[in-house]
């Protein structure tokens, strides 16, 4: 058993900006100080790094509670590439978790890249499906980036998917990825899939969004990581939405 | 916890369904669904039905599979099925709701999801909610009016399965005999149905009898001889084409695995092209991308540079493998081709209906044709045809022949009358 690295998070926040409302925060993990996720995971090698990345969300659920109480709290919690395979208790230790917080499964997102998905389709779908059925969520992260991404909605639909930051910086000008972008929506749209513009930077990019009616955003625009804490939420032409954390 | 699921599914009405005729269905509806443990509602608007199933995946598969063959209804189309935490419909053995027709509204048992906002408000933020939102809207509507898909699909045929692409890891040295390869071509046509005109031939590769070459060939594909190949099998598709009087647009495989000599190989095949007397524009080079190894972004700029020389680009088996979206902002092609998988059965599979539309989307916005190929039943077609969908390739349209110049679209004709 090799000493794990120590860790902590910090929370970005996923805004409906239709209704002004936080609807969920990403946990992203960070060393103990604040240090970049680099530090914490560079140093682990599977098998160990599939370990950790159980702990990881175990962890992020336990601080988000903490911090902002489970009431009303929605989590966004990354799938590290092959955990499913490795260890297929990997969301069930995630949902105890959850439970032992208050959390219902239905605060839970996990997110998961689509290269994960591809390298074994068949079996991630049986996981996740087997899974969906407590009322956990899926996002797909860094939709469009790679090479992937339609073949994989044909046999598995995600709760909501996540716009890579390719496609979504400076947008406003570069007609092939609008042109994407509309055609992801229109898709998702037919589907009941929830698209997400992430890595949202420029009031530019969020205009652009806006006119062509996407609603969820997330990006240092809008709030940037907070360490440790619920960051407040700047929505472009609102007020500004506290994220005010409870005291224990 | 007993487990759930959900399907939802589009359909048209093949009669006319007046008021007595609804509540005549939802009864006989409501009494199997409550044997089964079955929830969920219907929907019809204007002739076409959506409706929701809840229940056990088992029960839910069964009652699916005999409503499908209902013939007071056609075009089914399964939108999802997947597993659910929980019922929407719970209280419902089925739930109905009428847009157009007030006076429904008015009959005991059934319920105005969207005039009277209630019940459709009450649902929670879930994929049910948006789906019925998106058929609101107007999506997943088929009506038996003006043009539509066929009744009833005909069958797809028996067809050998796609094979992966195999990249080999490392090619030994086989030897290649260049000179004397026995190879020639058989000309398959990419048909514009709405102009009803053949608006390019794909050449493929055959033995020289006429059978498939792909056995002794693809070993070097990927190999270090891969360069070599696609240089002769071009400069013998283009004689052959030019020889037979191809007078339509030619369209070859690019097959070179290493993208270091593509500016090379791109070029002669324009200067081989141009020697038989072809025009700029007149040759697409069909890029499948899991052939191709090397830096994604050095092989663009080739592409981008040679198409301002003359040649013409697609994106092969789009939707499979790495052949995805980013391509489209990378290559920025002529036109893109549909994966098989995207195309066989799509009549009836939702979810590749949500991802053609998509991609017809984003073609249209960039001027990118979307070729359907592998097209192979009339059901296939007429999906297509209705989204819009212009060129197509497939053995139904007009079977690849050998050595030979079929100009027999007398199928298409048809299509268009």
């Amino acid at each position: 058993m090799i000493e794990m690295p120590a860790f902590s998070f910090a929370f970005q926040p996923i805004v409906d900006v239709s209704i002004g409302q936080v609807v969920s925060q990403e946990a992203l993990v960070r060393g103990p100080e604040g240090e970049s996720a680099y530090s914490v995971l560079s140093r682990l090698v599977p098998p160990d790094i599939y370990q950790l990345d159980e702990q990881l969300r175990a962890a992020a659920i336990r601080l988000a509670a903490q911090i902002g109480g489970p009431e009303a709290l929605h989590l966004n919690l990354n799938l590290m590439p092959r955990s499913l395979e490795v260890s297929p208790s990997a969301l069930a230790s995630t949902l105890e978790a959850a439970r032992d917080c208050g959390l219902p499964p239905e605060a839970i997102t996990i997110e998961i890249t689509e290269s994960e998905i591809i390298h074994d389709i068949e079996g991630f779908v049986a996981v996740a499906n087997q899974y969906r059925g407590t009322g956990i969520q899926y996002a797909i992260d860094d939709f469009g980036a790679g090479y992937a991404g339609l073949n994989l909605l044909a046999e598995f639909q995600p709760d909501a998917l996540k716009l890579d930051r390719q496609l979504v910086a400076g947008i406003e000008g570069h007609g092939p990825r609008q042109a994407i972008v509309r055609g992801v929506r229109r898709t998702c749209e037919d589907l009941g899939i929830d698209v997400i513009a992430e890595g949202v930077e420029t009031e530019a990019e969020f205009a652009w969004f806006r006119s062509e009616g996407i609603t969820l955003f997330q990006g240092y625009l809008l709030a940037r990581p907070g360490f440790e804490q619920l960051p407040d939420v700047v929505i472009p032409g609102a007020e500004v939405l506290r994220q005010l954390p409870r005291v224990a | 916890m007993s487990e759930l699921m959900h399907l939802i599914y589009s359909s048209a009405a093949t009669q006319h369904f007046g008021r007595d005729e609804l509540v005549e269905l939802l009864d006989r509806a409501r009494t199997t669904n409550s044997k089964l443990d079955i929830s969920g509602m219907l929907l019809y608007i204007d002739g076409s039905f959506l409706q929701v199933l809840e229940g056990a995946p088992d029960q839910v598969d069964a009652l699916f599979s005999h409503i499908a063959k209902d013939s007071r209804h056609t075009t089914v189309v399964t939108i999802i099925r997947e597993p659910i935490a929980k019922r929407t419909f719970s209280d419902w053995s089925m739930g109905f709701a009428d847009v157009s027709t007030d006076d429904l509204n008015e009959i005991d048992g059934l319920n105005d999801f969207f005039t009277g906002e209630a019940c459709f408000t009450g649902l929670g933020a879930g994929r049910t909610k948006k789906l019925l939102n998106a058929f609101k809207s107007g999506r997943w509507r088929s009506r038996i009016e003006g043009i539509t898909p066929p009744a009833t699909p005909s069958v797809a045929r028996e067809r050998e399965p796609s094979a992966p692409p195999t990249p080999d890891p490392a090619p030994p040295e086989l030897a290649l005999d260049i000179e004397n390869l026995a190879v020639s071509f058989a000309f398959q046509p990419i048909v514009d149905v709405a102009n009803q005109q053949i608006s390019s031939y794909e050449a493929i590769v055959k033995t020289d009898s006429g059978g498939s070459a792909e056995e002794f060939l693809s070993p070097h594909m990927a190999g270090p001889n891969s360069g070599l190949l696609q240089r002769e099998l071009q400069h013998r598709a283009i004689a052959l084409a030019a020889k037979l009087g191809l007078n339509t647009g030619l369209t070859l495989k690019y097959s070179a695995s290493g993208i270091e000599e593509a500016d090379q190989l791109m070029s002669e095949t324009l200067e081989i092209g141009e020697r038989y007397g072809f025009t700029g524009n007149q040759i697409t080079l069909e890029i499948d991308q899991d052939q191709l190894t090397g830096d994604t972004s050095w092989f663009a700029a080739v592409i981008q540079k040679q198409r301002g020389l003359g040649l013409r680009f697609s994106i092969d088996h789009f939707g499979d493998g790495r052949s995805g979206l980013s391509l489209i902002d990378a290559y920025q092609p002529d036109s893109v081709a549909l994966n098989r998988n995207l195309v066989t059965g799509i009549e009836s599979h939702g979810a590749r209906q949500a991802i053609v539309r998509g991609v017809i989307q984003t073609c249209d916005d960039l001027g990118i044709d979307l070729i359907a190929k592998h097209v192979e039943t009339e059901a296939e077609i007429a999906w297509f045809r209705y989204e819009g969908v212009e060129l197509f390739q497939g053995t139904i349209i007009a079977p690849p022949t050998f050595e030979k110049l079929s100009g027999d679209i007398g199928y298409t004709e048809r299509l268009a009358a």
